[in-house]
């Protein structure tokens, strides 16, 4: 979208039209589980292992369901638009939305507290927590009545993760 | 979200019959886990080898499910694949859960893991 115009594409190896890859479909978890297949299979396509394709997904995931639960409540739908991009040994994702804003940017992804009894076990509240523990980089704009949440994956060298 | 049921003995397993366990199944997999287990045996195992995703409203749908059994049953869990373990160890439900690598070593499996 607004990335620069140089050719670093990579050669050999990481093919595809992955970098080209832009989804566009509504608000809805249904939509949502589709999106993320295709982004699934493009991964997989570029040769990343299961494990790494699977912390992808997951962080994918979460960031959509909150673009679903939260940027677009139910009786205010709207459009996402997720756009991929790979550059040398890392994978940028740009998801975007014209939703509520984050007001106060990016969550800190404070894990739920587990130490508790059965009946308070906490339900939810893992997903910015997720996003954090596992995307490489994360950064948020508000451009104009647009949010876009980038996340950013070393799939290469520079991944000391597991 | 199909959830198959079978008893052996005194223990319920149920079989997720899907490979996703999501925000677009999540409640109808609360809802299928309550009907199904209402009134059974105190020892639940689920069956997870089949799903190969589970995302944050998934993973918050088996800790429902759970609390549904109340404090006198109990829900284990087993066959997570890599990424399913992944979501329950970063969020330290693994803790929560007793987790089998598969129904066979769950059978195997003191009662009182």
């Amino acid at each position: 979208m607004t990335e620069g115009g140089e050719a670093n594409q990579i050669p050999i190896t990481m093919i595809g039209d992955f970098g080209a890859m832009h989804l566009i479909f509504p608000s809805g978890e249904m939509p949502t589980r589709n999106a993320l297949r295709e982004v699934r299979q493009a991964l997989d396509s570029l040769g990343l292992t299961a494990d790494l394709a699977g912390t992808v997904e997951i962080v994918l995931a979460e960031a959509l369901n909150n673009v679903v639960e939260h940027a677009y409540p139910p009786e205010n739908p709207g459009v996402i638009e997720v756009l991929c991009k790979q550059e040398d040994e890392r994978l940028y994702f740009t998801i975007c939305d014209s939703g509520e804003a984050l007001i106060d940017g990016v969550p800190e992804g404070i894990p739920a507290d587990i130490a508790q009894p059965l009946e308070f076990l906490p339900e939810g509240g893992f997903g910015w927590f997720l996003i954090r523990e596992l995307a490489d980089t994360v950064s948020y704009f508000r451009l104009g009545q647009r949010n876009q949440l980038r996340l950013g994956f070393c799939i290469g060298s520079c991944s000391g993760r597991a | 979200m199909d959830l198959s049921s079978n008893f052996s003995g005194e223990i319920q397993i149920i079989t997720a019959e899907a490979n996703r366990i999501d925000a677009a199944v999540a409640i109808q997999f609360k809802d299928r886990m309550r009907s199904v287990t209402d009134g059974g045996p105190t020892r639940v195992i689920l069956d997870l080898s089949r799903v190969d995703f589970i995302d944050s409203s998934g993973l918050g749908a088996i800790v429902a499910s759970m609390k549904q059994l109340g404090a006198d049953r109990k829900l284990e869990l087993a066959g997570l694949s890599p990424t399913v373990d992944k979501v329950f160890r970063l969020t330290r439900m693994d803790t929560v859960f007793a987790i089998h690598p598969s129904i066979e070593a769950a059978f195997g499996a003191d009662h009182d893991l």
